[in-house]
């Protein structure tokens, strides 16, 4: 009995035996089809102009922007909306610019209330509420303070410096808890809508104002000031501030006018200091309104604002961003923009004008040529427009080595952005390695950055994706201008398998 | 002797009077009553900005008011006591004669031209005709003043211009005139040819030069520019005549037809069609040929019936959602139309009664749009009910759409491969499933079934394929997938209800071991429900 037991224990553990050594055979004698050792060319094509208003406008940071008003002491807008609660009257501007989707909005926070007091929890629990329902509606604020907004009667409404100066120490924790919301700061404050008239700039200490802007707001917030002459007057080069100042052009009208940020004399040192500073610091802009443009006829040379003009203004001087509210459809108006969705040009029109664009723009998914309007280029073009123009990956064990070149064919460089990096991905779409691909000053308009930059690739033999993500302060990403795929924030160069 | 010197004598006189007779005959060979009116020229500035109201009013400005300010401001500028290379061109495009000029300003000692020169184009260049004159304007405030300029000699020409040497500017650098009208005849009518040259001229300035379908070639555009300088500097070396103009306007059109018909052709395209409409130029291939300059002139043939415009996709169903008519006219026009789509056989109204209204400005061409709800169909057609221009241009008819695809097949092979990879025995086979898995992310991203075209649908598609089939006999199939499809679906259950009544067909692949849901060793309802419950989740 003892013997037939051992005998069939004996029997069972081979079994066993056979078993488990066969599967370890079979395992180790399979091997994987991803290879350890190759090259990877990718090919990735330009997005074609049938698609990139649909697919690219909901890149942050960047392009048409809305406008809306808070008085913070009471929660009522302003001006003409200033019977409606403002959180209504941002919801309908957010309805009435929906099929344009804009991520940025201007946001005026009127403080008239408190030119005479320190700010209160009131105030706070406006603006935060107003934050929150950005935050919801996934828009970030080009944020302006003023106190003047009945511009006839300026000094009524005028807060002494001092008030300023507490004003922005009580403001700061707000603006730092804020900064992932906040594209860029307008300086503000100072003159009817915050927009530096020369009368009030007499009657403040611009200095001890726009340092109190500097010292109370994140050093990596940019600033954006009215006129060029405000930001040299006040800081010296050297001054560990002046690279975080912008500009707003809040006259656009396509000629040059006296009321522009650097003056309407190209030859002028002020205006070539704009041009040459605008490549590093952010830049915003607005048309006068369209109810004006009969009474300014004459300075805009035709009933309507000059779409090319526009663009060549803005690829000059770099603009990042553009009032949607002004000129183009408010209080069921039809305006210059209105106008510009109506001209078509190709190629060759935009050659002719000094226009950037990236070929795939003016083609169709046939490859036929397509005719835009100017309303898309504008849209499409302010600020950034990025495209990978070539990838390239060497997988050597576990050494990834990547070549990428990126081209901004945009007015601006993505300065307002967080990062850009290159991404290693695994198969379920986790990062397992990445790589800081380049500055953000870098991508300078019309500029093609090529790096060449080492991941590591955790586990021979498993397919990755090696792939671009453009990030914005909050998390939002941006796509590429690319006929790629665009998958969870990430541009995907190409499929190391 | 005496008598030849005096016979010399009289036979100089003579002909120093045929010589003044002539010339007199040159200036008054047209009679008064055969002489056409100048036609409103094309008036451009130099060194001058228009600041307020159209340059047009200097030529065209009727009173529309009985008190001053009887007519309407034309303001430019800037003005001053030195003005340096400041003109106003008067262009007519026809031989002109002018023979003197009409100055009419409101506060004129406050605001008007105060010194100017005329010119007029002759040889290719520049002539001087009078110089410096001191406009002799009398009054200033709140009066509108008319003074003549009559020319010591008129001029004959297709250009002239008033040098604008300095203006007064008692308020600002802002000049203000309602008439600077040279007066005259037109000579000879070189405007019809004028204009083939414009319309050659804009042809080729926006064309695109390339391999593409609709694109020319670069020497097909050197050709037509070569005929377009060669006529210009006849005209401005006054080598034109009356007589040798309709020669020109027809070499010119030779020379575009020529050239558009060096066009390359388009490839996937739709084809257009117009009905009750009379086409003066062009043809309808330029309609889809993606040039914002080559066009086709027409006309409403019969104005008591709708025209139309038809886009046909030759089978290929466009899911659209809008139509756009690039167009332009000699001025301002509205036509007044609704977009159709051909639904079952049926012209079907997809939108209501749309106004597009053409200004005529624009740098680029304009183009107005009417949109309707998204609509699958292989033609649709514009419907103009009206033109308020009797002839205008269409240069393109543009659609928002892409072509229907069909997504079913990868759908389905979506779902084979997701129950791949969840397939346990896959996670043996590691590389196989990244590369599944991969496909996967590919095939299920939403811009895929949003803006794909069926070609890249069916590469996707192709992809995941391999990556799935890479499994074929490496794994079990999983539990519930009695017909062995790759997959756990409605079928499996309903199959199973079929086995337990009997109906299953008999070349049916159905596996009792994956049916036994529950693995009680039997088949019954239960597994069905259990299969159902699964697919719920």
């Amino acid at each position: 009995m003892k013997k037939k037991l051992s005998k069939i224990i004996s029997a069972a553990v081979a079994v066993v035996l056979t078993a488990s050594i066969s599967l370890a055979v079979i395992q180790a004698a399979y091997s994987s089809k991803i290879s350890d050792s190759k090259t990877y060319t990718f090919d990735i094509g330009g997005l074609t102009g049938d698609k990139t208003t649909a697919l690219l406008s909901e890149n942050p940071d960047r392009g048409l922007r809305m406008e809306a008003y808070l008085d913070v002491a009471t929660g009522l807008s302003l001006f003409e909306h200033a019977e409606e609660d403002a959180f209504q009257q941002l919801q309908d501007e957010i309805d009435k610019y929906k099929s344009d989707s804009p991520t940025l909005v201007q946001v005026y926070f009127y403080l008239t209330g408190y030119k005479d007091k320190e700010l209160d929890q009131t105030a706070f629990d406006n603006m935060n509420r107003y934050f929150d329902m950005l935050e919801e509606n996934n828009l970030k604020a080009v944020l302006r303070f003023a106190y003047i907004w009945d511009d006839t009667n300026p000094t009524a409404q005028e807060p002494k410096d001092d008030m300023v100066v507490r004003h922005w120490e009580q403001l700061s924790s707000f603006i730092t808890e804020r900064r992932d919301q906040i594209s860029v700061l307008q300086a503000g404050c100072v003159g009817a809508w915050g927009e530096w008239d020369s009368g009030a700039m007499s009657r403040v200490d611009d200095k001890k104002i726009l340092d109190a802007i500097m010292n109370n707001t994140p050093e990596d917030m940019y600033v954006q000031v009215r006129y060029s002459y405000i930001k040299t007057d006040n800081f010296s080069k050297d001054d560990p501030n002046y690279n975080r100042i912008g500009f707003h052009d809040d006259f656009l009208i396509g000629n040059l006018h006296g009321w522009n940020t650097a003056g309407s004399d190209p030859t002028s040192d002020r205006y070539k200091q704009m041009t040459e500073e605008s490549r590093y610091v952010p830049v915003d802009g607005e048309m006068i309104w369209g109810s004006a443009n009969d009474y300014y006829k004459g300075e805009i040379g035709g009933d309507y604002i000059s779409s090319i003009k526009m663009a060549q203004r803005m690829a000059e001087h770099h603009f990042t961003s553009l009032s949607l509210t002004h000129n183009y459809k408010e209080k069921d108006g039809y305006y210059s923009m209105e106008y510009w969705k109506t001209e078509y040009v190709n190629q060759k029109i935009l050659d002719d004008s000094n226009l950037p664009y990236q070929e795939s723009w003016f083609l169709d998914e046939n490859g036929n040529n397509l005719p835009k309007t100017m309303f898309d280029y504008i849209k499409d073009y302010l600020g950034y427009y990025l495209s990978a123009e070539s990838a390239e990956a060497v997988v050597d064990g576990n050494k990834v080595t990547a070549t990428v070149a990126l081209k901004n064919y945009g007015f601006a460089a993505p300065l307002t952005l967080d990062k850009i990096e290159l991404v290693l991905l695994d198969a379920d779409g986790n990062a397992v390695s990445r790589s800081e691909f380049c500055s953000l000053d870098e991508l300078q308009s019309g500029a093609a950055v090529e790096k060449t930059i080492e991941l590591q690739r955790p586990e021979n033999g498993r397919g990755y994706r090696l792939a671009l993500r453009i990030s914005s302060r909050n998390g939002d990403t941006a796509r590429l201008a690319n006929d790629i795929e665009y998958t969870d924030g990430y541009n995907i160069l190409g499929d190391l398998i | 002797m005496k008598a030849f010197k005096t016979s010399k004598r009289f036979f100089s006189v003579i002909i120093a009077a045929m010589l003044i007779l002539s010339s007199f005959q040159a200036f008054a060979a047209v009679p008064e009553e055969e002489r056409k009116p100048l036609n409103i020229p094309e008036i451009t500035l130099e060194n001058l900005q228009v600041r307020g109201g159209s340059p047009t009013y200097l030529v065209d400005n009727p009173p529309y008011s009985e008190t001053p300010p009887t007519m309407k401001d034309f303001d430019f500028g800037p003005g001053s006591d030195n003005m340096q290379n400041s003109y106003i061109v008067y262009n007519y495009g026809n031989e002109v004669m002018i023979e003197s000029l009409t100055l009419i300003g409101w506060w004129p000692k406050d605001q008007a031209v105060k010194n100017i020169s005329l010119e007029y184009f002759s040889d290719g260049q520049w002539v001087m005709s009078q110089e410096n004159i001191e406009v002799p304007w009398k009054t200033t405030g709140g009066t509108e003043e008319q003074v003549d300029i009559v020319l010591s000699q008129p001029v004959q020409t297709m250009k002239f211009r008033i040098k604008i040497n300095s203006a007064y500017h008692s308020w600002s650098d802002k000049i203000c005139m309602h008439l600077m009208r040279p007066n005259g005849y037109i000579v000879t009518e070189f405007k019809p040819l004028t204009d083939a040259i414009a319309q050659a001229e804009k042809l080729i300035s926006q064309v695109l030069i390339g391999d593409k379908g609709g694109e020319f070639s670069q020497e097909s555009v050197d050709n037509l520019n070569e005929i377009i300088s060669q006529i210009n500097s006849d005209l401005n070396e006054g080598l034109v005549t009356s007589d040798n103009i309709p020669d020109l306007i027809n070499k010119i059109e030779a020379a575009i037809e020529e050239f558009t018909a060096s066009q390359n052709p388009m490839e996937n395209a739709p084809k257009a069609e117009i009905e009750n409409l009379s086409v003066s130029l062009g043809n309808t291939e330029y309609l889809t040929d993606r040039q914002i300059s080559t066009g086709i002139t027409v006309s409403v043939a019969d104005s008591e019936s709708p025209a139309y415009l038809t886009l046909d996709f030759s089978g290929k169903n466009l899911k659209a959602t809008g139509i756009t008519l690039l167009a332009s006219a000699s001025e301002g026009f509205t036509l007044n139309a609704k977009a159709e789509a051909e639904i079952d056989g049926v012209w079907t109204e997809i939108s209501p009664e749309t106004e597009l209204n053409y200004r005529c400005d624009v740098q680029g061409t304009e183009g107005h749009k009417i949109t309707f709800d998204s609509c699958n169909a292989s033609k649709f057609r514009i419907k103009i009910n009206s033109s308020t221009a009797e002839s205008f241009t269409i240069y393109e008819i543009l659609y928002d759409g892409t072509y229907a695809t069909d997504m079913s097949a990868l759908y389905s092979l979506i779902e084979k491969g997701t129950a791949v990879a969840e397939n346990s025995d896959s996670a043996n086979y590691p590389d196989l499933l990244d590369i599944l898995k991969i496909s996967l992310t590919k095939a299920q991203n939403g811009e895929v079934s949003a803006y794909s075209t069926q070609e890249k649908i069916d590469s996707i598609y192709q992809l995941l394929l391999n990556a799935v089939e890479a499994f074929n006999n490496l794994i079990g199939y999983q539990k519930g997938d009695v017909d062995h499809s790759g997959s756990v679906n409605i079928l499996d259950a309903t199959l199973i209800q079929r086995y337990l009544v009997h109906l299953l067909p008999s070349e049916q692949i159905f596996d009792n071991k994956l049916a036994d849901m529950n693995d009680d060793g039997k088949i019954s309802i239960f597994d069905a429900t259990r299969i159902q419950v699964m697919l719920a989740k």
